[in-house]
C-alpha cells in the first residue's frame, strides 16, 4: 500500500488534470496581469515598461486607500455580523427544532439567487419614493428615518452592505450546519450521557469540532468581501462621489472608463496580495487556537 | 436502526417559544423581499407608484410574464446556463476529488506545495484574469467552453479546500482493507473514495452551481452570439431595456429566479440526505 | 395577401435557383455585424435590413451580434479592438470614443467609398464632423440628436406656470412646482452623463457653442467664468430642489419614468426622449411641448444653439477580409436605420430622406426637428467628445456638484486640468 501511495504515475494521473487546468486558466493569466501591472498601456497602443511606478502611484492614491478601507469595513461586517448570525441559526437548527428543514431552506434561498437579480431587487427596495424600505418606514410613521439610501454619501456604503450580508447569511449557515451535522453521533451521545445541556453542547462539543469549517468560512467571508463587485456595481457604481468605492470596482473603472490597463492590473495584483496576507493571518490565528 | 435512534433524541428536545419567534422573524427577513419581488412582478407602474407598493396586486398582471417570455429568449438562455453549469460542476467535482485524493492520501514531496498553490486560487479574483483570458482564449471565443474553462478553474480551489477537510476526517480502514484485497489505486479512488466523499461533493456541487450560474462579467464579455448567452446576461439585457417598467423587471427577475429555486429544491434533498447519511455513518 | 406571399416566395425561389446556378464560383462569405440593440423595436429594424441585404446578396451571410450598450461600450468593443477582432461592420460612437480605435488602426478609412458611392450629396451637412480624424472619414453617420426641454403642458396649465424662456422664468417655474409638492424636473444623477446633459447645455448658453467646441478640442481653456457660471446654474437648480429626491441614487431611466407617467413637468433630454412621449404605454401622449433650454442673461449662446450632433456611427473593421461587401452592408444598414429610427421617434435623421412619409413619424420628434431648424450651433455631450480619464473626471465633478462636495469654480479648474492630463 505504501508503494502504491508513492506511485508517481498515479500521482500524476490524479493531480495533473486539475493542476494544468487551474494553472493555464487561472494562474498564468494572473501572472500576465502581474506583467501588465509594470506597463503603461491603454490596451490599444504599444505598451511601455515603467517598472513599479503604477504601484507607487496606487499607494498614494487617496481614492484607492478609500476603496481599501471600504472593503475592510465590509470584511469586518461579514466576519462580526454575518458569521455570528449564521452560527446562531446553524446551532439552533442543529439542535433540532420543528421545521428544521423548512427553516434551513428559507434561510438559504437568497444565496441561490443571482447577484444581479438581488442587486436589482434591492435597488427597488431602496427607491427613495416607492421603495419597500421607505414605504414601510412611512407606514410606521418613522418619516425621519426615511433616507435617500443609495443617493446619500452618508448611507450609500451601508446600504450596499446590507444586501450582501443578507444574501450570504444562509450560505455560512449551511456550511456550519453541515459541518455540525457530520460530527459523530457517538460524540454527541457521550456528551448527552454526561448531562451537558444544549448550550454547553454547542460551546463545548459542536463549535470545537467544527473549527476547520469556521476557519474556512472566515476566509470565504474576508476574501469574498475584498473581491466584492457585482452588488455595488449595480447598486451605486461606487458612488455617489466614490462613497461606496471598492478596489475591484475601481479596477474595473480604470480598465473600462479610463483605459489605464497597467494601473488597473496593479490594483488587481494588490487585491490578490491583500487577500493572501489576510488569509495567512487567519490561518495563523486559527493554528494557535487549534493548538490550545 | 441508527436513524431511528437519532430521531428519538430529537423529539425529546423541546424548543423555547422565543427561539421559534426568532426563527420566524429571520425567515421573514430572508423571504419578504422575494415575496415583494413576486408581487410587483404582477403590477404596473401606476399601482406601484400609487398607494399599493407592498400589498398584493389589485389585478394580477400575468401579461408582464408574457412580455418577458415573448420578447426575450428565456428558454435558450436557460438551456445555455444549464449546459454550462452542469459541465462546470462535473469537471470541478471529478478533477478536484482526484487532486484531493493525491494531496491527502498519497505520499509525495510536492503535496503541500500543490495544495497551497490551489489555496492561492482562493485569493484570485475572476476580474483579475478578464483581459489576459480574453486574449488567450480567442480561438474558442463564443463557444460554451470559453466559460466552462474559467468557471471550473475558479471553482477548484474552494472545492479542494472543502474536500481536503472532509477527506482528512475520514478513516482509512476501508481503503486499507481494499488494498489488502488487491484493488489498485484507481479502483480504490473511484469505488471507495468518491462514494465516501458524496456528502461534501453535493455541497461543492451546490456551491459551484451558484458561482457559475450567477457569473456575469465573463459571460457578457466572452459570449457574443445570442444563441449562447446565459440567463444572467439575458436578465441583464432585459433590466437595461425595461429599467423603467417595474412590473416587467419584477417578472424578469422572478422568471430568472424560479429555475434556480427549482434546481435547489432538487439538489437540496440530495444534500440533506447525504448530510444526514454522513452524520449517521460518521 | 395570399397571392402576394406566394409570389414573393416564388420570386425568392427563382432568385435563389438562378443565383445558385450562376454563382457556383462565387464564394460564400460571412460578414460579422456588431451592434447594441439586443431587444425590441431596434432589433427588429436591424433584422429587417439583414433579411433585405441577404436576399439581395445570396452569397453573403450576415452574422449579427447584439450586446447591451454599456457592456459593448466599456468592455466588449474595447477588448476586441485591441486585436481588431470586432465585427467586420460595427456600431461605434464618434468623437473621443472612436479616436483610440482609429489611432490603433482598427478602423477602415472610408473616403474612397464616400467618393465612389457619392455619399456626400446624400447626407445632411455637418454630420461627418465627429467621425473624421486627421482629415479622413471613418464613420457613416447613423443619427443625430439635440438636447431640448420637454414640458408637460397639462401640468404647466394646472399650476399656472409659463413654459420658461429665460433663466428667471425657469427658477420661478421650479419654485412654483415645488411649492405644490411636484418634483419640477427629471434627473437620474447616478448616471453622471444625465447631469452632464444639463450642465453641458447650460455651457452652450453661457459660453456659446464655438467656444465650448474649441475648449473641448484643447484650443481654448475650460476654466473660464462662463463655464463656472454653467456649473453655478446647475447648482442653483439643485439647491432649489428642482430634481427628484435621492437623485444621486437613481439611474436616468428609472428617474425618467415619473415624467413618462405625467407626474413631473420638465425633462431636459435628448431627442430620443420623443418616442417615450408618444408611446401609448405612457400617459403623456399629446401633452408634451418642446422648447429650447431657457436663455441665460449675458450668455454667449442664444436660443438657437443646442447641445447635440452626430455621435452614433457605423464603422468598418480595418482587418476585414471583405471591405467592399462590408462597406456596402454598412451603408445600407445606416441608411435603413437612419430612416426607421426617425420614424419610431428614436432620433433625428443624419441623411436626406426625400421619400419619407412624416405621418409615420413621432409627432414630438417632428416638433424637435422643427425646433432646431433654425439652429446656429451644436456642441456634443462632453463625455462623447472627451476620452479616457477626462470622462471619468467629468463624471465625478458633475456628481460632486450635485452632492455639494465640489464648487463651480473647482469644477471648471479641474475639468481643464483633466482635459490637459488626458492628452
Amino acid at each position: 500500500m505504501e508503494r502504491a501511495l508513492r506511485d508517481k504515475r498515479a500521482i500524476c494521473f490524479f493531480v495533473i488534470p486539475a493542476l494544468v487546468w487551474f494553472g493555464l486558466i487561472a494562474l498564468v493569466p494572473v501572472m500576465q496581469s502581474a506583467g501588465y501591472s509594470l506597463l503603461d498601456w491603454d490596451g490599444l497602443t504599444t505598451p511601455t515598461f515603467i517598472g513599479p511606478q503604477n504601484y507607487v502611484k496606487l499607494i498614494t492614491d487617496e481614492l484607492f486607500i478609500k476603496a481599501i478601507v471600504n472593503s475592510f469595513l465590509l470584511a469586518a461586517a461579514s466576519v462580526f455580523i454575518q458569521l455570528p448570525i449564521s452560527m446562531l441559526l446553524a446551532m439552533i437548527l442543529v439542535n433540532g427544532v420543528k421545521g428544521e428543514t423548512l427553516y434551513r431552506n428559507l434561510f438559504f434561498i437568497p444565496v441561490i439567487i443571482s447577484g444581479s437579480v438581488i442587486a436589482n431587487l434591492w435597488m427597488k427596495i431602496y427607491h427613495p419614493s416607492y421603495g419597500l424600505l421607505n414605504q414601510m418606514l412611512g407606514s410606521l410613521g418613522l418619516f425621519d428615518m426615511q433616507k435617500e439610501w443609495l443617493g446619500d454619501t452618508a448611507t450609500a456604503l451601508g446600504a450596499c452592505f446590507v444586501p450582501m450580508v443578507w444574501q450570504y447569511i444562509g450560505y455560512h449557515m449551511l456550511l456550519f450546519y453541515s459541518a455540525a451535522k457530520s460530527i459523530g453521533e457517538d460524540v454527541i451521545e457521550a456528551a448527552r450521557v454526561d448531562g451537558a445541556n444544549r448550550i454547553q453542547m454547542v460551546f463545548r462539543i459542536i463549535i470545537p469540532q467544527i473549527v476547520p469549517m469556521i476557519k474556512a468560512c472566515v476566509i470565504f467571508a474576508i476574501t469574498g468581501s475584498l473581491k466584492s463587485f457585482d452588488m455595488i456595481y449595480i447598486l451605486t457604481r461606487g458612488g455617489p462621489v466614490h462613497a461606496s468605492e471598492v478596489p475591484s470596482l475601481l479596477m474595473f473603472n480604470k480598465i473600462f472608463t479610463t483605459h489605464e490597463y497597467g494601473y488597473a492590473s496593479a490594483i488587481a495584483i494588490l487585491i490578490i496580495v491583500e487577500c493572501l496576507v489576510l488569509t495567512l493571518i487567519v490561518q495563523k490565528a486559527f493554528a494557535s487556537i487549534q493548538k490550545d | 436502526m441508527s436513524v431511528n435512534r437519532r430521531k428519538k433524541v430529537d423529539l425529546k428536545t423541546r424548543t423555547h417559544p422565543l427561539i421559534n419567534v426568532f426563527l420566524v422573524i429571520v425567515s421573514l427577513i430572508q423571504v419578504f423581499p422575494l415575496y415583494w419581488m413576486f408581487t410587483f412582478s404582477l403590477k404596473d407602474n401606476r399601482e406601484i407608484f400609487g398607494a399599493n407598493t407592498v400589498g398584493l396586486p389589485q389585478v394580477w398582471r400575468w401579461s408582464n410574464y408574457e412580455q418577458v417570455f415573448s420578447k426575450a429568449n428565456m428558454g435558450t438562455y436557460l438551456m445555455n446556463s444549464v449546459i454550462i453549469t452542469a459541465l462546470t460542476i462535473f469537471f470541478t467535482l471529478l478533477l478536484s476529488a482526484m487532486a484531493t485524493y493525491a494531496i491527502v492520501r498519497m505520499k509525495w514531496k510536492l503535496s503541500k506545495v500543490v495544495y497551497n498553490t490551489f489555496l492561492i486560487g482562493m485569493m484570485l479574483s475572476i476580474h483579475a484574469v478578464l483581459l489576459p483570458l480574453y486574449l488567450n482564449l480567442q480561438p474558442i471565443m463564443s463557444t460554451r467552453w470559453v466559460l466552462i474553462l474559467p468557471y471550473t478553474a475558479f471553482a477548484m480551489p474552494q472545492a479542494i479546500l472543502l474536500m481536503v477537510g472532509s477527506l482528512e476526517a475520514l478513516p482509512k480502514e476501508m481503503e486499507e482493507a481494499a488494498f489488502i484485497d488487491g484493488a489498485n489505486i484507481y479502483r480504490i479512488f473511484f469505488t471507495i473514495i468518491l462514494p465516501m466523499l458524496m456528502p461534501i461533493l453535493s455541497t461543492v456541487a451546490i456551491l459551484t452551481f451558484l458561482s457559475s450560474w450567477n457569473e456575469m462579467m465573463l459571460a457578457v464579455t466572452f459570449i457574443s452570439i445570442d444563441k449562447l448567452k446565459t440567463v444572467t446576461v439575458g436578465v441583464n439585457d432585459m433590466v437595461g431595456k425595461y429599467s423603467t417598467k417595474w412590473g416587467i423587471i419584477g417578472a424578469g427577475l422572478t422568471a430568472a429566479t424560479l429555475p434556480t429555486l427549482l434546481m435547489y429544491a432538487l439538489l437540496s434533498k440530495n444534500v440533506t440526505k447525504s448530510l444526514a447519511m454522513g452524520a449517521v455513518k460518521g | 395577401m395570399k397571392t402576394n406571399k406566394f409570389l414573393a416566395l416564388l420570386t425568392a425561389l427563382v432568385m435563389i435557383l438562378s443565383v445558385a446556378a450562376f454563382a457556383q464560383a462565387d464564394e460564400q462569405i460571412t460578414l460579422h455585424f456588431w451592434h447594441i440593440w439586443p431587444t425590441d423595436q431596434m432589433s427588429e429594424i436591424v433584422d429587417e435590413y439583414i433579411e433585405i441585404f441577404e436576399a439581395e446578396h445570396p452569397n453573403i451571410k450576415i452574422e449579427a451580434t447584439a450586446t447591451q450598450e454599456v457592456e459593448y461600450q466599456n468592455t466588449k468593443l474595447r477588448i476586441a479592438a485591441s486585436n481588431k477582432s470586432q465585427g467586420d461592420v460595427f456600431f461605434c460612437w464618434g468623437g473621443g470614443y472612436a479616436k483610440d480605435y482609429v489611432d490603433a488602426g482598427a478602423v477602415l478609412p472610408l473616403d474612397e467609398y464616400f467618393e465612389k458611392y457619392g455619399i456626400h450629396d446624400q447626407i445632411l451637412e455637418g454630420t461627418l464632423v465627429n467621425g473624421t480624424y486627421d482629415g479622413k472619414i471613418y464613420g457613416l453617420p447613423l443619427k443625430q440628436w439635440a438636447g431640448v426641454l420637454f414640458c408637460n403642458q397639462e401640468l404647466f396649465d394646472l399650476y399656472g406656470v409659463k413654459i420658461p424662456e429665460t433663466w428667471e422664468e425657469m427658477m420661478t417655474a421650479v419654485k412654483t412646482f415645488r411649492e405644490n409638492n411636484v418634483t419640477p424636473m427629471i434627473l437620474g444623477a447616478k448616471d453622471a452623463w444625465h447631469i452632464g446633459m444639463i450642465q453641458n447645455a447650460l455651457a452652450v448658453r453661457t459660453a456659446g457653442p464655438d467656444y465650448v467646441n474649441k475648449a473641448l478640442a484643447g484650443e481654448a481653456t475650460l476654466d473660464t467664468a462662463e463655464i463656472v457660471r454653467s456649473a453655478e446654474l446647475l447648482v442653483e437648480l439643485n439647491e432649489a430642489a428642482a430634481f427628484p429626491k435621492g437623485t444621486l441614487g437613481l439611474g436616468s431611466e428609472e428617474s425618467q419614468e415619473e415624467f413618462m407617467m405625467g407626474m413631473v413637468p420638465m425633462y431636459f433630454g435628448g431627442s430620443w426622449v420623443s418616442s417615450g412621449c408618444d408611446s401609448p404605454d405612457n400617459s403623456i401622449q399629446g401633452k408634451i411641448v418642446v422648447a429650447p433650454l431657457p436663455t441665460v442673461e449675458g450668455g454667449l449662446g442664444d436660443a438657437t444653439t443646442y447641445s447635440g450632433g452626430v455621435i452614433d456611427m457605423m464603422m468598418v473593421n480595418a482587418a476585414t477580409e471583405h471591405p467592399d461587401e462590408a462597406f456596402e452592408f454598412a451603408l445600407g444598414m445606416t441608411k435603413h436605420m437612419s430612416e426607421e429610427c426617425y420614424k419610431i421617434g428614436d432620433s433625428l435623421p443624419a441623411w436626406k430622406l426625400p421619400d419619407i412619409d412624416e405621418s409615420e413619424v413621432s409627432p414630438t420628434l417632428i416638433n424637435v426637428k422643427n425646433q432646431i431648424q433654425n439652429s446656429t450651433g451644436y456642441v456634443l455631450a462632453w463625455d462623447t467628445f472627451l476620452s479616457g480619464s477626462a470622462i471619468d473626471a467629468h463624471y465625478q465633478l458633475l456628481q460632486g456638484l450635485i452632492a455639494g462636495t465640489v464648487t463651480p469654480a473647482q469644477f471648471a479648474t479641474e475639468m481643464q486640468a483633466a482635459v490637459e492630463a488626458a492628452k
